[in-house]
């Protein structure tokens, strides 16, 4: 009842922000990021996705203030581990579309992109800061984003919910586990986080080709290679960085493994993954 | 027409380097579920799969295309009165459900010239129609997570029915008096490519521009919605006001 209120609380008082601003039409094209954005959208992308939304509003504001709204589009690290040959120009529609039909890789789900306003309207919602929300929607209807795009931006849940944990960080304590950093997520080896954070887990390697076919976590299933998942409830969901199989290990974002281990913060402090005491529901 | 091919990019599948079997982004019942596409009166339905499909290079005064066995056969489609279509599941930085390229008649086709990719529409190919599952799913769970109990699979029926109605539908202009962009809510008023026209035809129809049908906005600002969602999705196009069934043809006029 309670998110019933919020959410057609929200959708009719932000609707009246989002509709006072100039007509549109279809989303206007956005011109390409350069070399120093595109990074810096990057990183903020990957802030927001592992819950750190502060970083993610600072890096978005540094390009919206110098760029403007400027769209940066990427094939993540892990999509060269998995694809044989050149991989296409991500800015090119008809390229990745083309490549997608005639090959057997779906290198049309695989692409990230991302631009300030949209990742600023979002991150500053996990926040709860709403008057800052109704701004950066009145930018994406500039834009020209439609009514429904306003509304799913409105609605749509976050990777690692609402709000950073902001108990003390001198409650927060260090993992025991190495970790490596691709596209500004962090990877952990599979069987060591999954030992660490007490998350019961099961490879599944195939007799043919040796390799890691499913990784089995709970009801829960993740294929190397793959933005496809199950969740530990078994639920379907989609990583925002594919897990892969490297000399007989496989790599995960953190951020995923934490939620399924019920942390809501963490943080890379000192070479080392630091994670906030869990808290008890109410 | 009396035949309809569609093929989809990502039922599931084996998956022979990695020896697994991966589960289908777009299951197969999404296109041919009696709750979608193609509805009363409609041709005959072949599902292709996207993997069974061959790759067939066609030639071109440009260059080589690749193309799949359906697309060569889409190729003569006004001839043979056959319909082809391609389903890819797709995502992109905003948050649309999906979007079509081309109709069926003036499919579009990406082909390099000077080692640039370029897209070209002189050819009569297959149109593609590309889906985000994610925001599909997305967008179910929070109408469901607010009472609501729509099905995933019955959603994603009427989405990619909505887009395969766009491959027929293309040149439909229920409303040329305005044109996207020309009003601050031009989708529920332009009645481009087959769209419903707000206050002139049915919500309960594949054609209607919103997902869930029966969502209107708050058209005057004075914060109340106009109407909620229907309680079920529709399972067809309309057989009148204006009649999308009737309005199937292979041409534009």
């Amino acid at each position: 009842m309670q998110r019933w209120a919020f959410v057609l609380v929200m959708v009719s008082f932000l609707l009246k922000i989002a509709m006072a601003s100039p007509p549109g039409g279809f989303p206007r094209q956005l011109p390409k990021a350069n070399e120093e954005a595109t990074e810096k959208l990057k990183a903020a992308y990957a802030a927001y996705v592992q819950g750190h939304y502060r970083k993610a509003i600072r890096l978005a504001l540094e390009v919206y203030w110098e760029h403007g709204d400027v769209e940066a589009k990427w094939f993540p690290s892990w999509v060269a581990k998995v694809v044989k040959g050149p991989i296409p120009d991500p800015y090119n529609q008809g390229e990745v579309l083309s490549r997608t039909i005639k090959g057997s890789f779906l290198f049309t789900t695989a692409i990230q992109s991302t631009f300030p306003s949209y990742l600023l309207a979002r991150s500053y919602l996990a926040c709860g800061e709403h008057k800052e929300v109704e701004k950066w929607l009145g930018n994406l209807r500039k834009l020209g984003w439609e009514y429904d795009g306003i509304v799913r931006v409105l609605t749509f849940p976050h990777p690692c919910g609402y709000g950073e944990v902001h108990s003390p960080k001198n409650t927060w304590h260090p993992l025991p586990l190495r970790f490596r950093e691709e596209d500004y997520f962090i990877l952990v080896p599979l069987d060591e986080a999954c030992k660490v954070l007490g998350i019961p887990f099961q490879l599944d390697i195939s007799p043919k080709t040796k390799r890691v076919r499913y990784v089995f976590l709970g009801k829960g299933k993740l294929l190397p290679g793959l933005t496809q998942a199950r969740n530990i409830k078994g639920e379907r969901e989609h990583l925002a960085y594919a897990p892969f199989e490297e000399d007989g290990k496989v790599w995960v974002p953190f951020y995923w493994l934490a939620k399924q281990a019920g942390i809501r913060g963490w943080e890379v402090r000192n070479g080392k993954i630091y994670v906030a005491p869990k808290q008890g529901t109410k | 027409m009396k035949d309809m091919f569609v093929m989809n990019f990502r039922a599931g599948y084996y998956d022979p380097v990695n020896d697994r079997w991966v589960e289908p982004e777009i299951p197969n019942e999404a296109i041919t579920s009696q709750d979608g596409f193609p509805g009363q009166g409609m041709p005959l339905l072949w599902l292709l799969n996207a993997n069974e499909g061959a790759l067939r290079w066609v030639s071109h005064p440009l260059g080589d295309i690749p193309g799949k066995i359906v697309n060569f056969l889409y190729g003569y489609a006004y001839i043979r009165g056959v319909y082809a279509a391609v389903v890819v599941p797709s995502k992109d930085d905003r948050p649309e459900l999906a979007w079509t390229l081309g109709p069926i008649w003036d499919g579009y086709r990406w082909v390099q010239i000077n080692g640039e990719w370029k897209l070209v529409c002189d050819l009569p190919l297959a149109p593609v129609i590309e889906v985000s599952v994610s925001t599909v799913k997305e967008t179910v769970n929070s109408w469901n997570r607010v009472g609501y109990n729509y099905d995933l699979s019955h959603a994603l029926a009427c989405v990619i029915a909505h887009e395969l109605g766009h491959t027929i539908l293309w040149d439909v202009d229920h409303n040329p008096a305005i044109q996207d962009g020309q009003d601050p809510m031009s989708i529920l008023t332009n009645g481009d490519s087959g769209h419903h026209v707000y206050q002139q035809h049915r919500m309960h129809c594949f054609m209607w521009p919103y997902f869930p049908p029966g969502f209107v906005p708050d058209l005057d600002g004075d914060g109340n919605l106009e109407s909620l969602p229907f309680p079920n999705l529709p399972t067809d196009f309309c057989d009148s006001y204006p009649g999308c069934q009737s309005l199937w043809h292979l041409n534009p006029k």
